[in-house]
């Protein structure tokens, strides 16, 4: 408590210090991943590539010793920006679409398309580094990088659902996010081994998935209708047997 | 004077940037949208799990005397609990993993509670809203210790829902909850199930 206090009251002086030491630590290793992508393709995601990156701006190759874990960082920093560019094209086309709305009547849900297209837009930006990304894939998915990996598939479902205006504060907001990062991380597997032209067959691919989705949803949804159909006629049924056997007419 | 002292020491050797946290902007708005989606995420879930316990003491005692009263309680949690989703919408705080226990295993407390009598349903309340009243009041004093300026909104906010609740608290004396059966020792168990529940909704 007391270092906080001291340091709000040295704010101007201590806090800089730090602060611009920290803010230039930061800023330097940002420098050095994005010079590091072009080498993605020569040294894979290794610390080869962050050495290579380092050289470029200026730095000694040692200095990929500011990524202690390594390759993978340059996966996260790689994973995470694409998951920006997403956010913003998201709200774009939300805002687009939200001008045009005001001309148009509102159609029908346009939830299923949207997330279609913004897993479609989200896989073409693994493109440029498809011929390192299984490496990449295979990397994410050692444990000491899994919880990481999982987090940031989690933040990208979370900013797609955010977009499409999902609402939902129960459990569903769990599972509507754990279907895409399902539909999402089946749909990556299925375009490292897709030689199609364009990937035309992962977007096909793609389009089946969402239509499982939708078709489970609704099975659900019976269900539970069904459930509550099945619980009245148990109350039905119960009345009946006690009519029958008298229970009911309270005459003794 | 002594303190200014040893700040200026400090500033010269290294052990400063130990001792002081980082304080960095980016780092600290981090901070900050840790604490807010930890807030926004228990106090959902509390006023959730308050609104199905007055659900299940109605279910119970609905059609008594003191009906009205809990109606009237209930109401007003529901009022927290719509407050609270749009704050959830605003910060994209995300909701705690166990809300379908909190939906069951509010019912059950509230109905099993006011199956003891009144009196067991009204200690229950002042139980369970005495644990909600200390935490209320615990989060303002981390949002104060945070950033009061940014936090001002919410922070109005968390007053008023902690008055209501320490008027929920009140109403539950007042009808006679030190009358129930077993009095310390249910009180005692329902606070510390609810303090356990807390903990764990800040988790997950």
């Amino acid at each position: 408590m007391c270092q906080k206090a001291e340091s709000q009251a040295g704010g101007s002086e201590a806090g800089d210090h730090v602060s611009d030491g920290e803010e230039m630590e930061y800023e330097t290793r940002l420098r050095i991943l994005r010079s590091s992508m072009a080498f993605v393709h020569q040294h894979g995601w290794t610390v080869d590539t962050l050495a290579a990156g380092a050289e470029v701006e200026g730095l000694p190759g040692v200095a990929h010793g500011l990524f202690p874990r390594g390759g993978v960082e340059l996966i996260y920093h790689f994973y995470t920006d694409c998951n920006k560019q997403l956010a913003m094209q998201l709200a774009e086309r939300v805002a687009r679409e939200k001008e045009s709305e005001q001309t148009n009547t509102p159609g029908k849900s346009k939830i299923t398309p949207f997330i279609r297209d913004a897993v479609e837009a989200r896989l073409r930006m693994i493109i440029p580094y498809i011929d390192r990304w299984p490496q990449a894939m295979g990397i994410l998915a050692l444990p000491p990088n899994a919880p990481q990996a999982l987090k940031n598939l989690g933040d990208l479902t979370d900013e797609i659902w955010y977009y499409t205006g999902d609402t939902s504060t129960d459990f569903n907001w769990y599972t509507k996010r754990a279907t895409l990062g399902v539909v999402y991380k089946t749909t990556e597997v299925f375009m490292m081994q897709d030689k199609s032209d364009d990937y035309q067959n992962t977007w096909d691919f793609l389009d089946r998935r969402m239509g499982d989705i939708t078709r489970v949803g609704k099975l659900v949804r019976n269900g539970q209708e069904m459930t509550s159909v099945l619980g009245e006629a148990c109350k039905g049924f119960t009345i009946i047997g006690r009519n029958i056997l008298g229970a009911n007419s309270g005459a003794k | 004077m002594a303190l200014q002292v040893t700040k200026r020491i400090c500033l010269r050797c290294s052990i400063w940037h130990i001792l002081v946290r980082n304080y960095s902007q980016r780092e600290k708005a981090e901070q900050t949208k840790a604490l807010l989606d930890k807030i926004i995420r228990i106090d959902h879930a509390g006023e959730f799990g308050a609104k199905r316990i007055y659900q299940g003491q109605l279910a119970v005692l609905g059609n008594t005397p003191s009906g009205p009263v809990i109606q009237q309680m209930q109401d007003e949690e529901q009022k927290h609990l719509l407050e609270f989703e749009r704050l959830m919408h605003q910060h994209r705080a995300r909701p705690t993993v166990l809300m379908p226990l909190w939906d069951i295993a509010g019912f059950a407390l509230g109905a099993g509670s006011a199956l003891l009598g009144k009196e067991g349903a009204m200690a229950c309340t002042v139980a369970v809203e005495s644990v909600i009243g200390e935490h209320y009041n615990d989060q303002i004093r981390e949002l104060m210790e945070d950033n009061p300026e940014q936090h001002k909104e919410l922070l109005k906010t968390l007053k008023e829902f902690r008055d209501d609740e320490l008027h929920h608290h009140d109403t539950g004396l007042e009808h006679d909850a030190e009358k129930a059966p077993f009095y310390k020792a249910l009180t005692e168990v329902i606070k510390a199930g609810c303090k356990g529940a807390i903990w764990i909704s800040e988790k997950i």
